[in-house]
């Protein structure tokens, strides 16, 4: 399969903050879910994919292009969709001009293909019946999803989404789920959380980033797998677990190694997750 | 915009689609939205009321409304109000992108930061200056057969052509000022420096070559006091005109990428206007 995206070395540093240390990844069509604890380096990393920043060294090749040439980058811009991680919306803009404004940033000057556009994308995140009303008084659901539509305009071959699911209750979040299943259909998602459950229910790959740094790059079936004979139930914190909590039968899952006699349960990608980032901060016995 | 061909040979008509380019059409946008900014809902008010009080003082109110209060009403707006109300309106829209974080979405997108900000720019042009450029036919037609009651005649054709000009610039300014100064209260900064500029070169320096250097209307037969020194009208419309290419190219200039082209349409632009503004004194 052709990689959509490939880094090697990366690097960017903000005045003191290595944010990204090296970073080399090659991703392919489908949903990758980006992992990591807060300041992991996930939003620069994507800022860089959606060819916003530039990285102090290394190089990026997205859909076979070089972002650092201008030309380049405007051609990648063409088939990239892009929803950052607090996206901003101007004052009176309905959904429909929304979503139209952006059309016109990206190059749809024809005005009634590019309205037929803005009808399908408004429509394929099930806005249409809003579509007159004004962004800001829409719920913050509904917001993500308009930021959604603008970034599926021109059907991009890579979306790029920097916590999509952030502050959706669980019925926004099944409902954004099912849209990015849906628009991982036939091209590359890259989509970065703090949620597991999304990880494990959406992505056939998942990186994990710390410290600016690729911990992981696998199958969710593999970062769960990380995990494999190091949970186990007990009633209470088990000797050497590097992770122990009361669960609400009151028994305490435990992560981490087991003693003996210990009954290993089959671990979750959240174990797999954890322990990773036990060990890689040097706490998991 | 699809328009007819014909083929040679056969007189076929086929469709084909002229595609305007982004830019061009986000300009006319960005038109739509200057106009419909609420500072030009303020605007209109003031127009009544400018109406209202160059009737009064003009000795107009009997005559209300005839083509001669007309022709004062709309020639205070444009010299005393247009200008400031488009600066901020264009300010404001330019601005927004950045105020509301909207600009965190536009950033991943081809037209460009460049492309926006020329997108402004034909905003301010196709809406505020367009709006006033009609104002001006208007004040030409009325003013073909007048005899203003108080001041010493209707403007001059020259002079008229600056009304334009002058909004132009200033929403123009507007949007230099809200690129290049991207912090909360750039707009009332830039408003005072404008106000307050323009008054002090036209005000203070009186009597001397210096008004004219102002970046305001040279409207002799109504503000006979600041132009007493002999120039011409028409150089100072193309001075006018070269400063609101100035305001374009610093706007332009914000970004860094192929920024070197744009220093070299600045130094073109810059020594038109400064031949311009020697030219008009």
């Amino acid at each position: 399969m052709t990689a959509t995206v490939v880094t090697q070395d990366v690097t960017k540093r903000f005045v003191r903050t290595q944010a990204l240390a090296g970073v080399s990844l090659s991703l392919s069509s489908g949903v990758t879910g980006l992992l990591g604890p807060n300041g992991a380096g996930k939003t620069t990393l994507l800022r860089i994919l959606a060819t916003v920043l530039a990285p102090d060294s290394g190089s990026v090749r997205t859909l076979g292009l070089d972002p650092a040439n201008p030309r380049e980058q405007t051609r990648i811009r063409r088939s990239l969709g892009y929803l950052p991680q607090e996206p901003g919306f101007q004052r009176g803009f309905s959904v429909f001009e929304f979503v139209d404004y952006v059309a016109i940033l990206k190059e749809m000057t024809h005005a009634r293909a590019r309205h037929d556009e803005v009808r399908r994308v408004i429509d394929s995140v099930d806005l249409t019946l809003v579509s007159g009303k004004r962004v800001r008084a829409l719920s913050g659901g509904m917001r993500r999803r308009v930021a959604l539509a603008a970034a599926l305009l021109g059907d991009p071959s890579l979306l790029v989404l920097d916590e999509p699911t952030a502050g959706l209750d669980p019925e926004q979040r099944l409902r954004f789920r099912e849209l990015v299943s849906r628009a991982g259909e036939g091209r590359a998602v890259v989509l970065s959380t703090h949620q597991t459950e999304d990880v494990a229910a959406l992505c056939q790959d998942v990186v994990v980033l710390h410290e600016g740094r690729v911990r992981f790059q696998g199958t969710p079936a593999q970062l769960a797998g990380l995990a494999d004979g190091r949970v186990w139930y007990a009633a209470a914190r088990g000797e050497g677990a590097a992770l122990a909590w009361r669960t609400g039968d009151g028994r305490h899952r435990n992560l981490g190694t087991p003693p003996v006699g210990a009954e290993p349960v089959p671990p979750t990608l959240e174990d797999g997750y954890l322990l990773l980032l036990g060990s890689a901060a040097g706490v998991a016995a | 915009m699809t328009t007819d061909v014909l083929t040679a040979g056969s007189v076929t008509t086929r469709t084909a689609r002229v595609r305007l380019p982004a830019v061009v059409v986000l300009g006319w946008r960005e038109a739509r939205r200057i106009l419909t900014s609420p500072v030009f809902v303020v605007m209109a008010l003031l127009l009544v009321a400018t109406s209202g009080i160059a009737s009064v003082d003009g000795g107009l109110a009997p005559r209300w409304p005839s083509g001669e209060s007309w022709y004062v009403a709309i020639s205070f707006f444009v010299l005393l109000y247009a200008g400031l109300l488009t600066y901020a309106a264009a300010h404001l829209v330019a601005s927004s992108a950045r105020r509301t974080h909207a600009d965190r979405l536009h950033e991943a997108t081809p037209l460009g930061a460049r492309g926006r900000s020329g997108a402004l720019c034909l905003g301010v042009l196709f809406g505020p200056a367009a709006v006033a450029l009609g104002l001006t036919i208007v004040l030409a037609f009325l003013g073909a057969d007048l005899v203003i009651v108080e001041n010493e005649g209707a403007l001059g054709g020259a002079e008229l052509a600056q009304l334009p000009l002058l909004v132009l610039g200033a929403g123009l300014f507007g949007v230099m000022t809200a690129t290049w100064l991207r912090f909360p209260g750039s707009l009332p900064l830039g408003l005072l420096t404008l106000v307050f500029g323009t008054a002090w070169l036209v005000g203070e320096q009186s009597g001397s070559t210096v008004p004219w250097f102002a970046p305001y209307t040279s409207a002799e037969s109504w503000l006979d006091t600041a132009w007493t020194y002999a120039g011409s009208h028409a150089w100072h419309a193309v001075y006018l005109l070269g400063l609101c290419g100035l305001a374009c190219c610093a706007t332009m200039l914000r970004e860094r990428t192929g920024r070197r082209r744009w220093v070299l349409v600045t130094v073109v632009v810059l020594a038109a206007t400064v031949v311009a503004g020697a030219a008009q004194v």
